[in-house]
């Protein structure tokens, strides 16, 4: 059988979520399908409406309220009904509820509905906070951890009364800022595009973020910026200067050549230049490339405006001071080369048991382990211990054994440690 | 988007409210006390101003019945005075409720009204205004803002644990 659907015409207009009852009553009155005695009528139970929620907010203690609360009341009741209504398939069905069924009870329908969206803000917040990344961004740690965990909390009560409100001051902006919505299904926005952005930097490696804030300001911390778009930003920059992707730093000389490029660049190379850096960063959400691509005008503009932020040459940056740790004694030395002998993942164990430059050195060097076994424990290494290590062994030859292993990898990574290895000092 | 369209107007029920208060004559005339028509419709737009002007919204007529109510017993109100009066008290109603900052109920704010009127005042509305009311205001607003004590000393009135008393 066919999937008729009835003509409606309400569906010829657009409607916001925002005020949805006031623009569907709207498009209806133009429309003449509400007459001048039923919007009277309806009014007259809108009344009747708050007079309830008076009631319950005072608990039955004063007939009337500041006019302010009251305004408060009805912004929140009609929110609260648009959105049951919103769940209503036909617009003329939810006109016809509008007009003939009980406000009260599609008040109560509309509270049920918030609640249920609270408890998803509520774990999606949780599920958000667990592994987070902020840089240490105070706008971005107080707007989710203060401003948003408190809307939350208090939520349960307001949803009565104020159901439409959002908190004053959220500090830290969004790439997209949100338009369309009010009340509790602003925070759900704000979270999941939160959550959208923040796994969109979780593909890049913690140190090169941290280079590239710093770079951006070095008061970074205390600074009002989107952490998603300064980095969307040098990471498409960095695709376009023929880059691996997954790149952040972009120095001087990259700088120089940005320019060039850039001076010319339409909308569709920047569309596939971040086409490229998603699939370079094996990124197969669909949701994040949404997000980044509908909007390809907006970073042109931003590439074109801003361009990327310029770090100083690693070597310039300043140094890495790192603490040798002494070398660990010789009995307990032999006792590890022992299990280590006997050990099924000989990587990890090294990874685990030897902590010293010295000792580890001593075991890469003294043939315990495979190529192979090295390059995995290589692996297993931060790019910060790594490029400690390979400072370390300048000029013998482990060095030369990380060069070859680098060389192989030649990922972001490799490109990092090498970079890093010239600020690295030992104290 | 269509045009947006004034949903609501917290424009009372003239009409509602008229025969409500017509009404409420039944139970005053035992009292000797009836509001003629146009008293009601005066008593109405009376209670409309006072509403706008201590920046409040009553959805229905609340109030003002309960103010009759209330003081219909009263040995200072007769009829010559009673609309005047009423109208009087509705004003120092909603005026105490904003000044109070809705920290009283309307049954406890009508208590002390009906109590200063019928005692210290002996029914005169401007004693209950400019002295009565004036000081339970103030020890209200010291009790919300925390400062219990520093007015009490002074005050004829104190409000403890939600509850506003004269001092013994």
């Amino acid at each position: 059988m066919n999937d008729v659907r009835r003509y409606d015409p309400l569906d010829e207009v657009t409607l916001g979520e925002k005020d949805y009852v006031a623009s569907l009553f709207s498009a209806a009155y133009e429309m003449g399908l509400v007459t001048d005695g039923e919007l009277d009528v309806f009014q007259g139970r809108l009344l009747e409406l708050l007079s309830y929620v008076t009631f319950k907010y005072t608990k039955g203690e004063s007939s009337s309220v500041m006019e302010d609360v009251a305004k408060r009341f009805a912004d929140s009741s009609l929110y609260l009904i648009g959105l049951k209504l919103r769940t209503v398939e036909s617009r003329s069905d939810a006109l016809d509820l509008l007009l003939h069924s009980n406000l009260t009870s599609l008040y109560e329908d509309g509270v049920t509905i918030a609640s249920k969206l609270l408890a998803d803000c509520k774990k999606q917040f949780n599920s958000i906070v667990k592994a987070f990344v902020t840089g240490g961004n105070e706008a971005l740690s107080s707007s989710l951890k203060g401003t948003i965990k408190l809307y939350l909390q208090k939520y349960s009560r307001a949803v009565k009364f104020f159901a439409h409100e959002v908190p004053t001051i959220i500090e830290y902006d969004l790439y997209h800022p949100i338009e369309n919505y009010e009340g509790i299904e602003f925070i759900n926005d704000y979270l999941l595009r939160l959550s959208l952005e923040n796994s969109f930097l979780k593909l890049f490696d913690g140190n090169d973020l941290l280079m590239l804030f710093r770079a951006f300001d070095k008061e970074y911390k205390d600074l009002l910026f989107n952490l998603f778009e300064v980095t969307l930003r040098n990471a498409v920059c960095a695709v376009l200067l023929g880059k691996p992707a997954g790149t952040l730093i972009i120095d001087e000389d990259d700088a120089e050549r940005l320019r060039d490029i850039i001076e010319d660049i339409d909308e569709g190379e920047i569309y596939n230049a971040a086409s490229s850096l998603l699939l370079g960063l094996d990124c197969e959400n669909n949701v994040i490339k949404a997000y980044i691509l509908s909007d390809a005008e907006r970073l042109v503009g931003s590439i074109k405006r801003t361009g990327a932020v310029v770090s100083k040459k690693a070597e310039e940056c300043g140094e890495i001071r790192i603490k040798l740790l002494p070398k660990m004694d010789d009995d307990r030395f032999s006792l590890l080369l022992e299990e280590l002998e006997d050990c099924g993942c000989k990587a990890e164990f090294v990874k685990n048991e030897f902590r010293s430059f010295w000792d580890i050195y001593d075991v890469l060097s003294g043939e315990y382990l495979s190529t192979d076994e090295v390059y995995e424990y290589f692996d297993l290494l931060q790019v910060i211990e790594l490029s400690s290590l390979f400072a370390f062994c300048k000029e013998n030859e482990l060095s030369s054994l990380i060069e070859d292993y680098l060389d192989e990898r030649g990922d972001v990574r490799s490109i990092n440690v090498r970079k890093y290895s010239h600020s690295i000092k030992f104290i | 988007m269509a045009k947006e369209l004034q949903l609501f107007s917290f424009l009372p029920n003239v009409k509602k409210f008229e025969n409500e208060l017509l009404s409420l004559n039944d139970e005053t005339v035992n009292y000797g006390l009836r509001l003629s028509q146009k008293e009601v419709k005066d008593l109405i737009e009376v209670r409309n101003e006072a509403l706008k002007d201590s920046g409040r919204i009553e959805f229905g007529l609340g109030a003002v019945e309960r103010i009759i109510t209330c003081f219909c017993d009263s040995p200072y109100i007769s009829q010559d005075s009673y609309a005047l009066i009423i109208g009087e008290l509705t004003e120092m109603f909603y005026n105490a409720k904003t000044e109070t900052l809705d920290s009283v109920s309307d049954d406890e704010l009508l208590r002390f009204m009906k109590e200063a009127f019928d005692g210290p005042c002996a029914g005169s509305t401007e004693l209950l205004r400019s002295r009565e009311l004036d000081a339970f205001i103030r020890a209200c607003r010291f009790h919300v803002y925390g400062i219990k004590g520093s007015y009490d000393n002074n005050s004829e009135y104190t409000k403890t644990k939600g509850e506003v008393k004269f001092d013994e």
